[in-house]
This record gives structure tokens, C-alpha cells and sequence, in this order.
């Protein structure tokens, strides 16, 4: 029997981790981005798709911040909603893998007899390679921005559901789980009130990671022309452009990478952030 | 050890099990006849009618799983819909360019890995240190594809010193081969460098806590040999678990690469395939690179028994 105190909901005990530079460095540059994604209407001259047959290929101006694309298109503004689109995929699959993989670990990690088929399950899962797995998927559901989503929380799920079976396999063992059953607590509310609060540290940090890897993962997939519908501004989908125009028009690659790498950096800088944070046994020494 | 070796064979194998049934449904997803899908659009009723009874289509779907099951373990992949040749042979045609590019990312990414993880664990906490860690985190947040594309910006279309894009075959001039590989296996492998630098830094610093490095400074080693041979060769197995991953996720990854160099390879085949919609060779391509992930997962399981010799007798 181990005896350990029990755990509680996870709280930041201030914003003090704001106060780390990278943390507060990723913190300003995400927050910029989602302030871009989310006022695109208002920030950008033209839509995403307004063609201008006349000014193609433009270099950066006071007109087009960043350049013209191919058929005459406002970087800038595509760039923006190209934005919406990463940080929208982004987050709904950290939401979705997470939420579903702390189910999956919940249930498995309790009932024992589960554990082991949906761990071999999730093995095989992870197995396949991340673009590959979410490749193979859209090939056989087609462009969609929905199947992007469902096919990267598919990829994402095992991940997920693997750092919340640790910490309910840990917590399992403890005395008052086994108090809280010895008094006829019902399995739902050992689980839910007893369990689920440890993986929810650990689970988060996950997530952060999955949301900065999905980013990416949406952009390669965009990239190769897998990924979602060619008239929603992608910026991986705007990177595959650029890269036929390098010599000519090297802003329709340069800007939508920078955004992209970014939102990313941002995210992995906070999620770094928050693990200090929160885990204090991962504390770089 | 027998026991080790044939536990870690039997879970190789579950996995690949796991992996066949996730393949077989995402095929049986597809909106459609299955063997519209598998054979394309203008097939003949006999070619469909032969299909349908190789695929037991008339049967069960525990049986169906069974009968197209038994023919992927034969190595019967089925035919390329728009190719008209064996699956196998299609991804064959194709394969050098992609050993060649993963062999050359891994080399990339551990060299790069072990030497930045060491440096940084070395120094910890001083400026070296810092430094290592932000190109890592740069390595983990910048897209392969952006960073091939700024590359060939500047070391092809600027200063010239690398062909842009492209592969020349082994065979044709190896010193070709290198030139067009450099960019292609840095791009891949520097996002593998960084995961395996931070794991490599984490496990170093454990390690050189421990007593018997201590001990071994205490005897007046030099500091190099008490960092390699005491400290590094004990930190290995964590790092080496990663290395098995990023190896694997870089024979993912060369879909994305290939398709920024221009690389004619299995990866670039597998984009192509999808553009076709020819679901056999996605098929055997997603199922051939699971195999090459789980076997590299079992070489490092098994490089454990060299490493650590707690492992032999557990």
C-alpha cells in the first residue's frame, strides 16, 4: 500500500510562470497571432480570395504588407486566415485528443482486464508514422477541414491517452482509492472524483505539445495537398505555392513560414513553461 | 534472455496485427465499393469479380480481415491501380533515394543530437547551455519543409553551392548522390536532433549526479573519458529509445521532404498515389513503413541486451 496525500486539481498558484522570459515571450507572440486570427475581417484591405489579375506577384508594399501571390492575392491577408485555420486545428485536436485519450486511460487504467487490449491497440496506432497515419486517413475521407481534425486526433489520441494511463496507474494504487471503494463509492465517482484529477496535470502539458505538433502536422498535410480544401487559406498550402516561386517571389514562402514557426515556437515555449510550472519533479535541475 | 528476445518478438508482432486491422478499415472507409477503390475506375466485372473473391468480399468481415490478412503476410500487397504492376515492385523501384535520405537524416540527427545534448549537459546552466536548448526548441517549432525551403533559397538559388533540387542514383556518382542529399537530410534530421538533444541533456544530467561518476573524477580521470565512457554510455538507453522513434519518424517524414526536393523516392510515390487515388500502393506503403518502425523499435529493444546487462537476466 502506498500512502500518499491526495491529489488535487491542478492550480497555478499565480501567473508567476508568466514571468519567465520564454514563457513570456511565447505567451506575447501567441497572443498576437490569435488576436490577428480572430480580427482577420478587420485587419485585412482584401479577402483571402479576392484575385488581382493586374497585380500579381507584387513584392511587399504599403498596399500588400506582405506581397501578392500568383494570382494577384494579399499575402497578408491570407497569411491571417491561414492563421485561423492553425490555431482552430490546433486547438480542437489538443481538445479532442485530450478529452477522449483521459477517457480512454480513465477506463482502461481502472478496469484491468481492458488495459491491455486498448494499450496494444494504441501501440499499433502509434506505430504509424504521424503524416502517414493522417495521410492515409484523408485519402479515404476526403478534404475537409473536419476530416483534418478528426484525422490528427486520431493520430494524436495514443499520445494522450498513454501520459494519462501513467498517472492513473500511479494513483490507483493509493489508499484512498481503495478507502473511497471499501465505503461503496461507485466506480463513475472513484474514477471521476478520485482519479481523473491526477492525469489532468499531466494530461495539459501533453496537450500543449500536441497542439504546437498539430499545428505543424496541418501545414504538412496542407503542404502536400492532403490536407484541407484548396479554398480554405492554409498556410501550408501557401508554403506549396511559394515554393514554385522561390526565384520570383520569395515573400509568398518567407511570411507564412514565419507565422507558422511562430505559433509554434510560441506554443512549445509556454508548454515547456507550464511543465516547470506544474510538475516540479520534471524541474530542469 | 531467450525470454526477452521472444517477449519483445511476440509484441512486435501484436503491434503489427494492431496496425493491419487499422489499415484494413481506414481502406473499408473509403466512400464506395471496395473494389472500386482497389482497382480503379475502369475495371472489367471479371477483374472485380476476381478481387471480390481474393478479398472473401462475400464472407464475414472477421473473415474478410482473415483472407486479405493472409495475403499481406505472403507479401501479396495486390496490384497499383494506375501503375498496373505489384505494389511491391512499385515501392521497390522507388526505395533507394528514401534509404539513402533516412540513412543520411539519422546520421544528421544522432551525431547532432548526442553532440549538442552532451555540450549542453556539460555546461549546465551557463550560456552554452542556454544556447543549445533555444536552437533545439527551434528545431522542434520550425517545419521541415519551411526550413528545406530557406535553405534552398540560400545555399542553391543565392550563393549556388548546392543543386536545388533532385536526386542522381547511387549507382550514377555516389559523390552526386551526397551533394544533392546535404540540404534534404539536414532539413529532416534537425527536428530529430532537437528531440534527441533534449533527451540526451535530461538523461546526462541524471547520470552525472550518480555516485559512480563521482567516484570515477575521485580517481582522477580525465574529464572526457569520465563524460563518455561513465556518464554518456550510462544515460544511453532513454536516448536510445528516442533515437528508435526519431529514426521512424523520419521515414515518416520523407513524404514531406521528398516533395520539397524534388526527390523521387517511395515518399513522393505515396503523395502521387494519393493524388491517383490508388489505394493499393498507399496500402502496402503505409503497411512497409509500420514494418521498418516496428523493427527498428525491436533493434533498439534488443541493443538493450548489449547495453545493460540487468536486461539479460531480467
Amino acid at each position: 500500500m502506498v500512502v500518499a496525500p491526495k491529489p488535487r486539481w491542478p492550480r497555478l498558484r499565480s501567473l508567476r510562470v508568466l514571468r519567465q522570459p520564454p514563457v513570456a515571450f511565447g505567451a506575447t507572440a501567441l497572443g498576437a497571432i490569435v488576436f490577428v486570427a480572430l480580427a482577420a475581417p478587420l485587419l485585412v484591405g482584401s479577402g483571402p480570395n479576392d484575385l488581382d489579375i493586374l497585380g500579381r506577384l507584387a513584392p511587399p508594399s504599403a498596399l500588400h504588407l506582405m506581397g501578392t501571390d500568383d494570382l494577384g492575392r494579399d499575402v497578408w491577408s491570407r497569411v491571417a486566415y491561414g492563421a485561423r485555420l492553425s490555431l482552430t486545428v490546433g486547438f480542437l485536436t489538443a481538445l479532442i485528443a485530450s478529452l477522449v485519450g483521459t477517457l480512454v486511460a480513465l477506463v482502461a487504467g481502472y478496469y484491468r482486464w481492458l488495459d491491455e487490449v486498448v494499450m496494444r491497440l494504441l501501440d499499433g496506432i502509434m506505430a504509424l508514422p504521424g503524416v502517414l497515419l493522417a495521410i492515409a486517413i484523408m485519402a479515404a475521407v476526403g478534404p475537409r477541414v473536419s476530416n483534418v481534425i478528426f484525422a490528427l486526433s486520431l493520430v494524436y489520441l495514443p499520445r494522450c491517452a498513454r501520459v494519462a494511463r501513467a498517472a492513473v496507474l500511479v494513483v490507483r494504487e493509493h489508499v484512498y482509492v481503495e478507502a473511497a471503494n471499501a465505503l461503496g463509492a461507485r466506480d463513475r465517482s472513484i474514477m471521476l472524483r478520485h482519479i481523473l484529477p491526477a492525469t489532468l496535470t499531466p494530461v495539459l502539458i501533453q496537450a500543449t505539445y500536441v497542439f504546437a505538433t498539430a499545428v505543424l502536422l496541418e501545414a504538412a498535410l496542407s503542404f502536400l495537398g492532403a490536407g484541407a480544401p484548396p479554398d480554405v487559406p492554409s498556410l501550408g498550402a501557401m508554403l506549396a505555392e511559394g515554393r514554385l516561386l522561390m526565384r520570383q517571389a520569395p515573400w509568398i514562402t518567407i511570411y507564412p513560414g514565419a507565422v507558422l514557426s511562430l505559433t509554434v515556437l510560441a506554443v512549445n515555449m509556454i508548454g515547456d513553461g507550464l511543465r516547470d510550472a506544474l510538475d516540479p519533479r520534471l524541474r530542469k535541475g | 534472455m531467450a525470454v526477452y528476445v521472444a517477449r519483445r518478438l511476440g509484441s512486435m508482432l501484436a503491434t503489427m496485427l494492431v496496425v493491419g486491422i487499422v489499415v484494413f478499415f481506414i481502406i473499408r472507409a473509403i466512400p464506395g465499393d471496395v473494389t472500386s477503390a482497389l482497382l480503379g475506375q475502369d475495371a472489367s466485372p471479371e477483374q472485380v469479380e476476381a478481387l471480390r473473391q481474393r478479398l472473401s468480399l462475400d464472407s464475414p468481415v472477421p473473415a474478410q480481415f482473415a483472407a486479405w490478412l493472409g495475403s499481406i503476410v505472403t507479401g501479396d500487397f495486390g496490384e497499383s491501380s494506375y501503375m498496373r504492376m505489384p505494389v511491391l515492385q512499385a515501392i521497390a523501384q522507388r526505395i533507394e533515394p528514401t534509404g539513402m535520405l533516412t540513412l543520411f537524416a539519422s546520421v544528421v540527427a544522432v551525431l547532432l543530437g548526442l553532440g549538442l545534448g552532451v555540450i549542453a549537459a556539460v555546461r549546465h546552466n551557463t550560456v552554452v547551455d542556454y544556447a543549445v536548448m533555444f536552437i533545439a526548441m527551434l528545431g522542434l517549432s520550425l517545419p521541415t519543409f519551411w526550413l528545406g525551403l530557406l535553405m534552398i533559397m540560400l545555399f542553391a538559388v543565392y550563393l549556388k553551392w548546392l543543386p536545388a533540387a533532385g536526386y542522381v542514383p547511387l549507382a550514377e556518382s555516389p559523390v552526386a548522390t551526397l551533394r544533392y542529399l546535404v540540404m534534404p537530410a539536414v532539413a529532416l534530421g534537425f527536428s530529430q536532433a532537437a528531440v534527441i538533444a533534449r533527451m540526451t541533456r535530461a538523461s546526462m544530467l541524471d547520470t552525472m549526479r550518480e555516485d559512480f561518476i563521482r567516484t570515477a573524477r575521485s580517481k582522477g580521470l580525465p574529464s572526457r573519458r569520465v563524460v563518455l565512457r561513465h556518464g554518456l554510455r550510462n544515460a544511453m538507453m532513454p536516448i536510445l529509445t528516442v533515437i528508435g522513434l526519431s529514426i521512424a519518424t523520419m521515414a515518416g517524414g520523407v513524404v514531406v521532404t521528398e516533395t520539397v526536393f524534388n526527390i523521387p523516392g517511395a515518399g513522393r510515390l505515396v503523395i502521387e498515389s494519393v493524388q491517383r487515388r490508388d489505394y493499393p500502393v498507399i496500402q502496402g506503403s503505409v503497411i512497409a513503413v509500420a514494418f521498418v518502425f516496428a523493427l527498428v523499435n525491436l533493434l533498439v529493444d534488443l541493443s538493450y541486451l548489449g547495453l545493460d546487462p540487468r536486461v539479460r537476466y531480467s
